[in-house]
């Protein structure tokens, strides 16, 4: 509310010169009244929404904080299934029981069981670990290269700079997936080149973020006081300009976790991720698309478990992210 | 004001030279070799050098791009390795099917992301802001094809209202188009949101009101027009986005189109139709971007005055 009265007064000083030289502005009791009035005019709607606002902000920092702690277990339990699926799991991904083909869910088989009489619950926990590996491993990747090649461009500046922006330009004109597609059709369907595959696509993104932030703290005072120490460009990159973007990578490489989730499942749903006989989220989905009208149960709860995961990933980054940049806290 | 365009004009020509070169680097230069791919990992050594001699991978590297960047100059993209035809003759007969996908897709991703921006600012902290921005969640974290799969299963399935796939009129378009619009329209609605809660606490507004001027008029003439330049910017990310999920929507409705093409001529190794493929989207992607940055410098005067070096 004072930065409204405040604009208010800005906007006063200019209308009304006079109202400000005979009434001293620092003190609101006499100033108030005649803003008052204005502001019983203009600023109604928008100061409803404010006192609004706040009570419900209130009450949105406990859901909040409920989200994390359910994003937390969901994420918990698919670690879970990733790391042990064979305490989860009822059956094996290879246990095919001819007698139980595309039956629907039911006490026997939670989920369902698909085209081959496989229990597709035991197939969702078995096919966790894919998407969990492609996930972290391809923003560690990814966020590491991103982060490299975006600090060296925004701290050197001159040429370097330029070139190295002009190559993150062209990466971004092949659109993701498709760049996706071709890596993997060239190299093959396996874990590794899957991804490689994601990892690659998505380095830009990183690149662009920390190259604006380097840009924004190479010339702050603490920067030039440690080269005037003699430290070596690659010790204040290491000591200096990393740490400070350190929040900023923390939260975009929590946020990526969930996009390079969804690029490596959309790529074995094209059949060109992993697919040997432990099938990942994507791969069951492409499977079960073709008895998608006698099998709701076998295109739905993977998709599911997709979904419940990147949803937990990007509420987890989005809490991050208010935590570390309160600009960025919902309005 | 024209050096500018002219600039812009020759960067995203270097950009596109750039792209080709990538994606000839990427499918032609990795380990894996497209005589090996089509002959089968067991093919005896003689047969493979044979293939190789017929696709012409046995030249070097440099002779190899440098006949492709010939032939891209000249409108040719390649002789696909499966059908014997030009590249360009194929992807031109997909051309329309994959455009009409991706126009309608964008119209409605327009339509519905600025609508439920406005939307959920008018209601900003009450449930339906509330109800808009879990939406909004619920479409960035899910896949594209699952969407789509659960739209499937609902209004063909379940409902049978309409066709599971199929090609030519307006209702097999109606499940794809949905699909790709929501999943579209997620960035628009947040940064028309963004926009214009930030708009409505500038000191221009406070301007206006001291003018008089009523709350209605201000909210969608002034704070929401402004909030829209800025939307602009995003239409460029739209077309790449659109092209990127082109390739998964057409995969899953059966449809025809560029990128279902891609996906045929990969599981075929039918690398000069991939390539092609990779390079139109590309193109299209630099030319859309290159409009949208020309006409951002003649919508917003601003960007005219001082272009702030690296925050382009």
């Amino acid at each position: 509310m004072k930065s409204a009265v405040d604009q208010l007064q800005r906007a006063e000083s200019h209308a009304l010169p006079d109202v400000l030289f005979e009434v001293p502005s620092r003190a609101p009791s006499v100033s108030l009244p005649p803003l008052r009035q204005l502001s019983a005019v203009a600023e109604a709607p928008p100061r409803k929404g404010r006192t609004e606002q706040k009570s419900s902000r209130l009450g949105q920092l406990r859901l909040a904080d409920v989200l994390v702690v359910v994003s937390l277990s969901v994420l918990a339990f698919v670690a879970a299934c990733a790391a042990f699926p064979s305490w989860i799991a009822p059956y094996l991904p290879s246990d095919m029981r001819s007698d139980a083909i595309l039956m629907a869910p039911g006490a026997g088989h939670w989920f369902g069981t698909d085209q081959f009489g496989r229990d597709v619950f035991s197939l969702v926990v078995y096919g966790a670990r894919q998407s969990v590996l492609i996930g972290v491993f391809a923003v560690l990747l990814s966020c590491s290269a991103g982060v490299a090649i975006g600090l060296t461009a925004g701290y050197a500046g001159g040429w370097l700079d330029t070139a190295l922006m002009r190559l993150v330009d062209i990466w971004m004109a092949i659109p993701s997936i498709l760049l996706a597609i071709a890596l993997s059709t060239v190299l093959g369907p396996s874990l590794i080149n899957t991804i490689f595959a994601v990892s690659v696509t998505t380095i830009p993104r990183y690149a662009r973020v920390l190259r604006g932030q380097a840009l924004s703290v190479r010339n702050r005072p603490f920067i030039e006081a440690s080269r005037a120490a003699g430290a070596s460009h690659f010790a204040i990159l290491r000591r200096h300009i990393l740490p400070h973007c350190s929040a900023q990578i923390f939260v975009m490489a929590t946020l990526g976790v969930g996009g390079s989730i969804l690029i490596g499942s959309g790529l074995s749903f094209l059949g060109l991720g992993v697919n040997d006989e432990r099938p990942d989220w994507g791969y069951l989905l492409t499977q079960g698309r073709s008895y998608l009208t006698v099998a709701w149960w076998t295109v739905t709860y993977p998709g599911l478990a997709i979904t419940s995961l990147v949803i937990s990933v990007n509420l987890l980054g989005d809490a991050l992210r208010r935590r570390f940049d309160p600009r960025s806290a919902p309005r | 004001m024209l050096r500018r365009i002219v600039e812009r004009f020759l960067v995203s020509l270097g950009v596109i030279v750039g792209a080709v070169t990538l994606i000839f680097l990427v499918l032609n230069w990795l380990p894996g070799d497209s005589a090996t791919l089509i002959a089968g990992e067991d093919a005896s050594a003689e047969t493979i050098q044979h293939l190789r001699e017929k696709l012409g991978t046995d030249r070097s590297l440099s002779d190899q791009y440098r006949a492709y960047l010939k032939g891209v100059l000249h409108g040719d993209l390649g002789t696909s390795y499966a059908t014997r035809e030009p590249v360009v003759q194929r992807l031109a007969a997909q051309l329309p099917a994959t455009l009409e996908l991706t126009f309608s897709a964008c119209t409605l991703a327009i339509l519905l992301g600025v609508g439920l921006g406005v939307l959920s600012v008018l209601h900003r902290g009450r449930w339906l802001d509330q109800a808009i921005q879990s939406l909004s969640l619920f479409l960035v974290s899910m896949p594209a094809f699952w969407l789509g799969i659960l739209l499937i299963l609902l209004f063909s399935v379940r409902l049978g209202w309409l066709p599971v796939i199929g090609n030519g009129g307006f209702l097999p378009l109606v499940l794809p188009v949905t699909t790709l619009g929501l999943v579209l329209s997620v960035p628009l609605q947040r940064m028309v949101r963004d926009g214009m809660l930030e708009g409505l606490h500038e000191p221009y507004v406070t301007t206006l009101r001291a003018k008089g001027l009523g709350e209605r008029r201000i909210f969608y003439v002034h704070v929401l027009r402004n909030a829209l330049t800025s939307t602009v910017t995003l239409l460029g990310v739209l077309i790449g986005e659109s092209l990127s999920n082109a390739v998964i929507i057409e995969t899953l409705f059966a449809r025809q189109g560029i990128g279902r093409t891609t996906v045929e001529a990969i599981g075929q190794k039918d690398l000069p139709v991939v390539q092609g493929a990779i390079l139109i989207s590309s193109v299209a992607y630099v030319v859309v971007n290159l409009l949208v940055d020309i006409s951002y410098t003649l919508i917003d005067p601003r960007t005219r005055l001082f272009i702030p070096k690296g925050t382009r």
